[in-house]
């Protein structure tokens, strides 16, 4: 599902990747892991063209990124979900809202999109809360948003950049247990955390970058 | 469906989330285009008047004073005919001479003097409008000078030229005024949506992130600038008609106007329209002005 190979990237002269070779299965459940600055989200957003490599190249899908046209990077976005650790909720918009966009950037009829973003807040455990704005919900509420706007549309990749970084311990846990339910239904999951507790308590593949390389990729049992 | 009416909604979104920058720019549009406005009122009731003054272009052709009467309802048959000639008026020497007496009645004794009637018989020639021009004028004087039966013809030839030079002048300045005004309009929308894409830079991040394409994001700004400047330029109109109005009341200018005979007028429905549209069209493009130095967007 993907593919990275000889990846390097560097900013203003900061090796932030250098020589990155991985591949990830479909359906997979894997978490990217390292110290702060180890190249997580560099490779994070890499995956989804918010970047593009100095060096090497990726497949996301079979498909090459750095062949990608600008135009087409859209298109690829809609196939991948992406959790960020500071939300990016639309301040303005309703918790229904902000999990529809996703949808209506894609064009979905209004009868569609109205099924897809209340069962996606089903399993989020939000669809009591569809009219509440972003500002009154806690940080866990606000994270379960994030998820169900990243898996509304059903994405073959769900990336999450630090998902639990603001949660207490039994709220992470609850994030991840939706990242299990979303990865049970197919969806090739993404973890970048340094969270060791949070790894350790579910044994999953587990990719350790230190200063932009890969240190080790060890697989989990589960 | 769906994305058009949410593309709309976001428009309406930007201008209630931005109130105060949107009433300063569309009172500030409202302001420019009064300029052009005021500078279009101007410019259609001086054409009028100077219309009216173009009535006044006559061309008058003496005959000799040998020719017969049949010649002179030959040439008045031929002239009939002319393409420039839109009207004919024939002035026998007894007409003139009347005329004469009644316009300067102190000069009688001079008549006396002279013993016979000294006034040739003439035509006086209306012009069709498209040959009022200064050429078209002197080449149709020409054709009649070459004539055997005419004496002398004689037209207001200062009245054209000025005329001509006096539009064509007014035309010009139209157009650079016009100019002036659009591209500060333009700029000012422009600044205005410059506001709204800062004060949503953080939104255009999110929806680039989750997919939409350049178009889904750009439009609702396309729109709120065409918004701005369609309701900008509908509020000049208001004033430009508050002001039309007070002139014509206070300044009692109904009528004449500078005793040209000519009557005041506002904006004909299609000009009022076309303002209108002008402005959506300078909003939307002080959008595009906006939109294209945001690297956010096009990435």
């Amino acid at each position: 599902m993907i593919e990275i190979y000889h990846v390097s990237k560097s900013f203003q002269g900061r090796q932030a990747l250098h020589d990155v070779n991985l591949k990830i299965e479909k359906g997979e459940f894997v978490y990217l892991t390292g110290a702060s600055g180890a190249g997580k989200t560099t490779l994070l957003r890499l995956v989804f063209r918010a970047e593009t490599p100095d060096e090497g190249h990726i497949l996301v899908n079979n498909r090459n990124l750095s062949e990608l046209k600008g135009s087409a990077v859209p298109y690829l976005r809609r196939s991948i979900g992406i959790i960020f650790q500071d939300f990016r909720l639309l301040p303005r918009k309703t918790v229904f809202e902000n999990v529809a966009i996703t949808l209506k950037v894609v064009g979905v009829s209004e009868g569609l999109l109205r099924g897809k973003v209340f069962e996606a807040l089903r399993l989020v455990g939000l669809d009591k809360l569809q009219k509440a704005l972003p500002s009154t919900l806690s940080a866990g509420e606000q994270q379960r948003v994030c998820l169900a706007r990243a898996i509304v549309n059903d994405p073959l990749i769900l990336l999450a950049d630090e998902p639990t970084s603001n949660l207490d311990a039994a709220l992470s846990t609850e994030i991840m247990d939706l990242l299990k339910a979303v990865n049970l239904r197919g969806t090739t999951v993404v973890v970048a955390t340094h969270n060791a507790n949070l790894m350790a308590r579910q044994n999953r593949r587990m990719i350790i970058l230190e200063h932009g390389r890969v240190l080790e990729s060890r697989a989990g049992e589960a | 469906m769906t994305t058009v009416r949410y593309l709309l909604s976001e428009a309406v979104d930007n201008i209630k989330t931005n109130r105060t920058t949107t009433v300063t720019a569309v009172i500030t549009t409202a302001f420019t285009m009064l300029g052009m406005g005021v500078f279009l009122l101007l410019y259609l009731n001086i054409q009028g008047v100077l219309g009216s003054l173009h009535e006044e272009i006559k061309v008058i052709v003496y005959f000799r004073d040998f020719v017969s009467p049949q010649a002179m309802t030959a040439l008045r048959m031929k002239l009939r005919d002319d393409a420039a000639v839109s009207g004919i008026e024939f002035v026998t020497r007894e007409q003139a001479l009347d005329s004469f007496r009644n316009r300067f009645p102190s000069e009688e004794r001079l008549l006396n003097g002279l013993g016979e009637n000294p006034f040739p018989a003439s035509l006086v020639l209306k012009i069709v409008p498209r040959f009022r021009t200064s050429q078209a004028v002197a080449d149709l004087v020409q054709k009649l000078q070459a004539l055997p039966e005419v004496e002398e013809v004689l037209y207001n030839r200062d009245l054209i030229e000025n005329l001509a030079a006096g539009l064509r002048y007014l035309r010009l300045l139209g157009i650079l005024v016009g100019a002036v005004l659009a591209a500060s309009m333009v700029t000012i929308l422009a600044n205005t949506i410059r506001l709204t894409l800062y004060a949503r830079r953080e939104d255009i991040e999110i929806l680039r992130l989750i997919g939409a394409t350049p178009g889904f994001i750009k439009t609702p700004f396309l729109l709120e600038g065409a918004v701005l400047g369609g309701l900008g330029a509908a509020g000049s109109l208001l004033l430009l008609r508050a002001a039309f109005g007070f002139a014509e009341t206070k300044m009692a200018l109904h009528g004449s106007f500078w005793g040209l005979g000519a009557t005041l007028s506002f904006l004909p429905a299609r000009l009022m329209a076309a303002m209108v549209i002008l402005g959506v069209m300078l909003g939307f493009l002080g959008s595009i002005v906006s939109l294209g130095q945001l690297r956010d967007v096009r990435r």
